[in-house]
């Protein structure tokens, strides 16, 4: 409002708000009166409610992603912990039983090349599910498993097929998954291939070795697949591959458990009826049709020599197929009535399994190196990709949460300037 | 080097512990402070003072408190009122006028000025108006003061002020033609 424009009225009420008195300085009063009275330090939240806007932002942003980073470096090893947990709830392993276990899944038998694909990968996947679905509870101790052959594994055929107990949900192997007549008759002849293995440690590693291999019967068909002793003394260590006679499985695991002390032991049974009743099914589909073959080729006699040539082709390809059907069949009784048996022989206090034998020290440190880098790797990557998940994921509530703060902010900012004012 | 510094890096200055920032905030605020609070406690200027002071006290005790959503200007103004108000409600006019001391003319060398006659019936008109518009009267015609910044410092709408305005100077003139008719 000009002061041009202003009426008397306006100039006099302007002139009630001048102070023409010399300056008291009342500022200095109130320093005075205030410094007597304790003046309270404002709080921290004040300081920081006053902080600018972009501040305010720019450290929700740094709490955030603290925040994210640490979810997500405790999110995987929340997960690792849980598998870990779960690992160990699907039977009592420790490292030595793991190590034997992964030895097991790498048993070089025939049973590889005529297809068993989940036996293959039980090492890189899941080495412990499928052995923990048969698992035969044993006693670390042989206490159980000493007397009358651990009586799970008392008797060949069908009544091994009972004592094997499926211990955990896990998936079935295909060859349980399959239906047929034998699934719906329990009592059935079952074709289980039996696989053991068994980790002592003793004294005398040499002694304990040579006493394992002499307990096969060669007369039984029984052999020794493969067997290694390295080091000496303290670093001695022997593995053996026993093939022996199924119903004598329980007999020769009684036998290597007085070798020594019984440190881990395991057990699996795999059921492949099905299979065999396939194959046999199919070998009789086969030999029919070159039954069919043949008595045509008779019946024909005055065909034209084209068709009996191929006639003859036909015959020769179904009699290839027979004999594949019959070698498998024949590699799948080998496999069902010599069960593998694989036995790890340490010193006392010999060290631990995990480093071989045969690699020095140099292979062990640079392998180990791999391994830390790649395992920092992997935990970099699920550490990133957590993050990101919990950035993405969770970008609504982000959001909504930035709002409220703010919207909070604001309210206290008010509230206390507020006191100030009013009270 | 303070009077390159703005109210608000003053206060901020203050609040961390720069006791002559406060100086500086007096010397640009304190005489027209004074002013408005003379004019809102009825021309005295003891309560007045003590107006300020008070002010002064809270800006020492809740500086921290500022948030800038405001100009310090609007921020001390605000609290002046609010402490007028509270003093004001303190004395009634009869009380007012028993604290006017005598010997005023004496000590004060405007006193010629401010007990005019005429001076002294526009007083007596503008503390017969209510407080909503006695304040918004007073600021509005106060040294420097906007309508825009009368508005935020009475946190009420630009066009509420001035309609409370021009019933307040309806008043006004009203109250003094009557005086000078009587």
């Amino acid at each position: 409002m000009s002061t041009q424009s202003r009426d008397p009225l306006e100039h006099q009420l302007a002139a009630l708000t001048v102070w023409n008195d010399p300056d008291p300085q009342v500022w200095k009063r109130a320093l005075d009166a205030a410094s007597k009275q304790p003046v309270p330090k404002p709080p921290r939240i004040h300081r920081i409610l006053n902080w600018p806007l972009p501040k305010v932002l720019a450290a929700m942003v740094a709490l955030f992603l603290l925040g994210t980073i640490a979810i997500a470096i405790l999110l995987p090893s929340l997960g690792k912990a849980r598998s870990h947990v779960i690992f160990e709830h699907a039977g009592p392993v420790n490292s030595s039983s793991r190590t034997a276990q992964q030895a097991l899944a790498k048993f070089d038998t025939p049973s590889a090349s005529i297809g068993f694909p989940w036996q293959a990968q039980q090492a890189q996947i899941s080495d412990l599910d499928r052995s923990a679905s048969w698992r035969i509870v044993t006693d670390i101790s042989g206490d159980t498993g000493s007397g009358g052959g651990g009586g799970g594994l008392g008797g060949g055929g069908g009544g091994a097929g009972a004592a094997f107990e499926p211990t955990t949900a896990a998936p079935r192997p295909p060859a349980q998954a399959s239906t047929s007549t034998l699934d719906t008759a329990p009592g059935a002849d079952r074709q289980i291939v039996r696989k053991a293995s068994i980790e002592l440690t003793t004294n005398d590693v040499r002694a304990a070795f040579l006493k394992a291999a002499h307990l096969i019967s060669e007369a039984n068909g029984e052999y020794v697949q493969d067997s290694t002793l390295t080091g000496s003394d303290k670093t001695a260590q022997a593995n053996l591959t026993l093939r022996v006679a199924a119903d004598r499985l329980p007999a020769i695991l009684n036998e290597l458990r007085s070798l020594g002390a019984v440190v881990n032991e395991n057990t699996t049974g795999e059921d492949v009826t099905n299979q065999v009743v396939d194959l046999e099914a199919r070998l009789r589909n086969e030999q029919r049709v070159e039954t069919e073959l043949l008595q045509l080729l008779e019946k024909r006699t005055d065909a034209p020599l084209k068709e009996i040539l191929e006639l003859r082709d036909h015959i020769a390809s179904v009699r290839q197929q027979i004999e594949q059907l019959t070698a498998q069949r024949e590699r799948l009784g080998r496999l069902v009535s010599l069960a593998s048996i694989l036995v790890i022989i340490r010193t006392k206090d010999g060290p631990t399994p995990e480093v071989p034998a045969d690699q020095s020290l140099g292979e062990y440190f640079s392998a180990s190196l791999a391994a830390a880098w790649r395992n920092g790797l992997l935990f970099l990557a699920d550490t990133l990709a957590g993050t990101l998940r919990i950035l993405i994921g969770g970008l609504f509530w982000w959001v909504v949460l930035v709002v409220a703060l703010l919207s909070l902010r604001n309210f206290l900012q008010r509230r206390a300037a507020e006191a100030a004012i009013r009270s | 080097m303070d009077g390159q510094l703005t109210d608000e890096q003053l206060l901020n200055r203050f609040v961390q512990g720069h006791r002559d920032a406060l100086g500086e905030l007096a010397r640009r605020f304190e005489l027209p402070m004074l002013g408005m609070a003379r004019g809102m406690l009825g021309g005295l200027p003891e309560p007045a003072m003590d107006a300020v002071q008070e002010t002064w006290m809270r800006v020492i005790r809740f500086g921290h408190t500022f948030n800038g959503r405001s100009s310090v200007k609007t921020w001390l103004y605000r609290i002046l009122i609010n402490q007028c108000r509270n003093i004001d409600a303190k004395f009634t006019t009869d009380s007012r006028q028993k604290r006017q001391p005598s010997s005023a003319p004496e000590e004060d060398p405007t006193a010629a000025l401010d007990n005019s006659e005429q001076c002294q019936s526009l007083r007596d008109a503008v503390a017969l108006l209510n407080p909503a518009k006695r304040a918004v009267v007073l600021l509005c015609y106060h040294a420097g003061m906007t309508h825009e910044q009368a508005s935020k410092i009475l946190e009420i709408p630009l066009g509420t002020l001035k309609s409370r305005l021009n019933s307040a100077l309806q008043e006004l003139r009203a109250s003094m033609s009557s005086e000078i008719l009587a």
